[in-house]
Formats: structure tokens, C-alpha cells, sequence
């Protein structure tokens, strides 16, 4: 075999090994906790944008655990990105990347809140929550409901 | 409306691929059955027509080796009322191998044909989709039933020239994920090291049984008669997190349907030498279908008909061309409650061609494209359950409120190729596809 033959088939065998290692990859990731707190979760039906329901996303974290870490940056540490279905809305305070943001709503429907996180490595992760309706009660009012507490 | 906030979506892939199949699977059927909008019960078969009959069998008279492939484009399209569509196209592709042989032997052994055929599509192998939430937008229809490998096996017998019969099995593997987190304080440097994460998978196989007849009482005339059980996938396991003296026990159950269990009559008629018309009607057990969560459905789906029809002619001695309709009512009920299931009444019309290259080269080619119509669904929600019953009034948080509208689209072409080897025995009960 001669000596151009050899190299190309080294060429050959390197690009080979490399697609070959490519197509392998590596495991995904850490991907960040990602938790959406709203404050109140649910406003009365026909609310017309006058209840500001608070979104938060402090209670996430860098890396997905079972056990919150205090020694994690938290969200400060993430870029993300909050996304809106359902109901008509308005930012009030805050923007898409905020880690806090406030909303208002039509109230004719719920509506679908989404926060997609990004951390250092990579690593994404997806939340989704719901800002319910209520309709009155038989009593004629709609009590908002209560903030769900803390975990 | 219930959440499921761990273990909230299960996306099982075995090998890394997306698309019923020659092996079972749907949407990756022969490129014949296809055009013919799947009208073919009664119609002489081949390997790769065992899901539709196995009975077909018996029409293998020379070893065959089909392969076939198909892609195809998606359109789910669902709007909440007075909202923009959300539609998301994707494509859909399949490979199909199937195989069949008379056996040899003395004459009652040579009356007897076997086939196999696999079906695998072009993404993953096995795809269990489970929304976290029940109320959550899904087609039970398109989402995945078609992404999965499929294979089946199939005996088929000419007890007479006129009479065939055939069983089969389909191969419907179950999935197993027993996972049990244990918190076990100080056993690492960290907390994240003090959680012990034990994950076993098991894929248990088991088989869905097919059977079906062939009868050609006149020349002419062809009956065929063919049934199948349902072909239902679960995934399941114990979900047990401790840690100290609590203890959290979730077992869950997934489940996913497949194809209904299934009972077809269908007839197939020579109009001279060289049309042949064919029509089925098939009774498809929906009413048995379950939610991701392994729960019945509330209302209940409905068992629907389906009536196809389909001819196909010879122009040539090289070509024929051939088409087929299909009706299919949704066994989706109105969606008023809870779940937000998408289906509508569909009309498949499919068309394509055969180029025979026989018997200069032992091969036959056949092309098909196809079309899934539905049409638009509507629906209002009005009978949504309280979400929260604990809190004063009622939580509304479905998807789907408070109504919505929703259309699927299917496009999709593929072709088959027919090898044929050996020499051909004595061919019975109906002629040649």
C-alpha cells in the first residue's frame, strides 16, 4: 500500500472516528429548578385587568434538586424568559426576562403562564402554572383566593 | 382538572428516530393499502398485508421480500375561542421490511405460508407521551400512535383453493420504570449527594393475536373477514420517595392505545380482467380507550364504523393505477368537560400506481400518496369541574376554556418494493395483487 493510499485512509478513518464520536455526544446538561410562585393564582372571572397577580420566579435554582440548596445563586444566575397563553394581558412591572413580573388579565379566561430558564452550562428547564378564574360563589361574590404558601 | 407534578411527562426512546405499518404500526402501511385508503380485506394479500388479514397469506405462493417507506406531514391545529391557531406541522416517516414464503414440504405443509414484517419509524422507537396535566390539549388519534415500532408475525393456510385462513400476532410492548428515592442525611459531602436514586426499566412484550378468512366463492369474488385485538402500550411503576420517617408512595400507570380492537368484512369483485373493485367496513372498539393516566375517559369514547372503498385497474401490462376512500367518524365525544381530546370526523382519500416488472425482472414497484381531512372540530366547555374545590367559587383552569377549535391535516407519499425470488407455486384463491 503505498504512502498516499495510508494517509488517505487515516484521513478517512480520522474523520470516521470524529463523525462517529460527534454522533456519540455527552449526556445533557444540569438542568436548572425552574418554580413560577403567583401571587394571588387565581382572579375573579370578568376581573378586567384591575387585579395585579404577581409572578415570581425567586424559588428557582441553577441545578434541578429535590432539596433547595442555599448556597445556589438562584435566579439571578439564569436568563429567563416568561411566555403567555390564554386570557388577553399586560406586563405591568417587570418585563419577559424580569425574575419578578406583574400582570393583569382580562379574566375571561385563565390564563397559561410559561417561564423557560437557562443556566450557565446549558442546561433548560420549563415551568408552567396557571392563573385560574373564579366564578362567584352562591353568595354573589368571588372571594379571591389566598396566595398558596411557600414551600 | 388534575395535575401530575412528578413524573409529569414520560418520553421513552430506546433507539434515537418519528411514523400502521407492514409490522402494525399506523400510517406506515403498504404503499397498495395505502392508495387504496386501506380497502383491501377481501383483496388477495401479500407479507405486507397481514395486519389487514392475515388470511392474505395464503396468496403467497413465492418467496417475497417487500420494503417500503413513507413520510409524511402533520398539521394539528387548535385554537382556544377568539384566540390565534396554534398549529404545529411535523413530519412523520416510517421503514418497513416484511417478509413471506410459502413452506415446502408434502402438499398439506406447501398449503401453508408464513410472514414477518417490521415497521419502525424514521424517530423513535417507542414514544409514550404523558402531558402533566389531563386537561391538556391531544390527539389520540395522530400524537403518537404512529411512533412506534412495530412487528408481526403471521401463519396463513388454503384449506381449499377458494378458502384461506390466517392468524397472526402483533408485538405490543409494555414499559416498566420502578424508581424509589431515598434521602439518606450525611451520607455524602452534599445534600443533592445524599439522595440515593434507584431507576430500573423492564420492556415486557406482549402480543396482540389476529385473525382472518378469505374466500373467493366465485371467480370473481372475493370475501374476506378479519379480526384483531387491541394493540394497547403501558408504561408503569412504583414511585416511592423516603426520607427519615416520611414516605411518599405515587405509583403511576400510563396508557396508550395503539389500534382499537378491530372486526372487518370486506369484499373484492373483478369487473372483467382488469378492474377490480374492492370495499370494506370495519367496526373499531374506541369505547375501550383510556387516558395517559390509565383512567376511562369522561365521557367515554364512542366504537365507530368505517366504511372504505377503493378500485384498481390495470392499464398497461406494465402499470396499474389505483385509489381508495375512507370515512372515518371520530370516537371522539363532545369535549365539554375536563380532558381537551382533538378528533373530528376524517375523510382519507389515497391514490397511487404499480409499475410490474414481471416477468422480465422478478419486481414490482407501487407509490402512494394519501390524505388525512378532518374537520373542524368545535367545542365548549361547558361542564368544566371546579380545579380547586377547597377554595371558595369555582377555579377554572382548563386548556381549553372556554371553548375551542381544532383540524388535522395529513399529507403523506411513500413506495414499496416487491422482490420476488424462487419459483412461483400454483397460484389459488383470487389472483395476484
Amino acid at each position: 500500500m503505498g504512502r498516499r493510499a495510508r494517509s488517505a485512509r487515516s484521513a478517512i478513518t480520522l474523520v470516521a472516528a470524529s463523525v462517529g464520536l460527534a454522533s456519540c455526544g455527552s449526556p445533557p446538561p444540569p438542568s436548572p429548578s425552574v418554580v413560577i410562585v403567583a401571587d394571588p393564582p387565581a382572579i375573579c372571572a370578568g376581573d378586567g385587568h384591575r387585579t395585579r397577580v404577581r409572578l415570581s420566579a425567586r424559588d428557582s435554582q441553577t441545578r434541578l434538586t429535590l432539596v433547595p440548596d442555599g448556597a445556589d445563586p438562584g435566579p439571578k444566575a439564569l436568563s429567563l424568559s416568561w411566555s403567555f397563553e390564554g386570557a388577553a394581558r399586560r406586563i405591568v412591572q417587570g418585563d419577559a426576562h424580569a425574575i419578578d413580573v406583574v400582570v393583569t388579565a382580562e379574566g375571561d379566561r385563565p390564563l397559561f403562564v410559561t417561564l423557560d430558564a437557562t443556566n450557565d452550562g446549558g442546561g433548560e428547564g420549563t415551568a408552567r402554572l396557571t392563573v385560574g378564574i373564579t366564578i362567584a360563589d352562591s353568595t354573589g361574590g368571588c372571594p379571591p383566593p389566598a396566595a398558596e404558601p411557600e414551600p | 382538572m388534575r395535575a401530575r407534578r412528578v413524573l409529569a411527562t414520560l418520553g421513552v426512546v430506546l433507539v434515537a428516530t418519528d411514523a400502521r405499518a407492514m409490522g402494525g404500526a399506523y400510517l406506515g402501511e403498504p404503499s397498495r393499502v395505502a392508495a387504496q385508503a386501506g380497502a383491501v380485506t377481501a383483496q388477495p394479500g401479500d407479507a405486507g398485508t397481514m395486519v389487514q388479514n392475515p388470511a392474505g397469506l395464503g396468496d403467497v405462493t413465492r418467496p417475497q421480500v417487500l420494503f417500503g417507506a413513507s413520510a409524511g406531514r402533520l398539521t394539528l391545529g387548535f385554537a382556544r375561542t377568539g384566540e390565534t391557531s396554534d398549529a404545529s406541522p411535523r413530519w412523520l416517516s416510517s421503514l418497513g421490511v416484511a417478509i413471506g414464503t410459502p413452506l415446502p414440504g408434502p402438499w398439506w405443509l406447501s398449503r401453508a405460508s408464513i410472514g414477518a414484517a417490521l415497521s419502525a419509524p424514521a424517530g423513535r422507537a417507542l414514544d409514550v407521551r404523558v402531558d402533566e396535566r389531563s386537561d391538556a390539549p391531544v390527539s389520540p388519534m395522530y400524537d403518537t400512535r404512529a411512533s412506534h415500532i412495530a412487528s408481526t408475525l403471521g401463519l396463513g393456510y388454503r384449506l381449499m383453493d377458494n378458502l384461506a385462513v390466517g392468524v397472526g400476532l402483533t408485538l405490543t410492548p409494555s414499559f416498566g420504570v420502578p424508581t424509589e428515592v431515598t434521602y439518606v442525611a450525611g451520607r455524602g459531602k452534599t445534600r443533592d449527594r445524599d439522595l440515593v436514586v434507584r431507576l430500573d426499566r423492564d420492556l415486557e412484550l406482549g402480543f396482540s393475536p389476529l385473525v382472518g378468512l378469505r374466500a373467493s366463492p366465485f371467480p370473481w369474488l372475493s370475501l374476506g373477514l378479519a379480526y384483531r385485538a387491541a394493540s394497547v402500550v403501558h408504561a408503569q411503576g412504583k414511585n416511592r420517595t423516603s426520607a427519615g420517617g416520611v414516605l411518599a408512595d405515587d405509583p403511576f400507570s400510563y396508557f396508550q392505545m395503539w389500534d382499537p380492537e378491530t372486526l372487518s368484512f370486506g369484499l373484492s369483485a373483478l369487473i372483467g380482467e382488469d378492474v377490480r373493485a374492492s370495499a370494506d367496513l370495519s367496526y373499531e372498539r374506541w369505547s375501550a380507550f383510556r387516558t395517559a393516566f390509565d383512567e376511562a375517559p369522561s365521557p367515554a369514547f364512542r366504537s365507530v364504523p368505517r366504511a372504505r372503498g377503493a378500485v384498481d385497474a390495470r392499464v398497461s401490462s406494465l402499470v396499474r393505477v389505483r385509489g381508495g376512500y375512507a370515512y372515518e367518524p371520530t370516537p371522539v365525544p363532545a369535549q365539554t368537560r375536563d380532558t381537551t381530546f382533538l378528533g373530528a370526523d376524517t375523510h382519507v382519500l389515497g391514490a397511487g400506481a404499480a409499475l410490474d416488472l414481471r416477468p422480465g425482472l422478478p419486481l414490482v414497484v407501487d407509490a402512494h400518496v394519501r390524505a388525512h381531512v378532518a374537520a373542524t372540530q368545535r367545542a365548549t366547555k361547558t361542564d368544566v369541574p371546579d380545579a380547586r374545590p377547597e377554595l371558595p367559587g369555582k377555579q377554572i383552569e382548563n386548556q381549553g376554556y372556554p371553548g375551542f377549535e381544532a383540524r388535522t391535516l395529513l399529507l403523506q407519499a411513500g413506495f414499496t418494493m416487491t422482490w420476488f425470488l424462487g419459483r412461483t407455486a400454483p397460484l389459488v384463491g383470487g389472483g395476484a395483487p
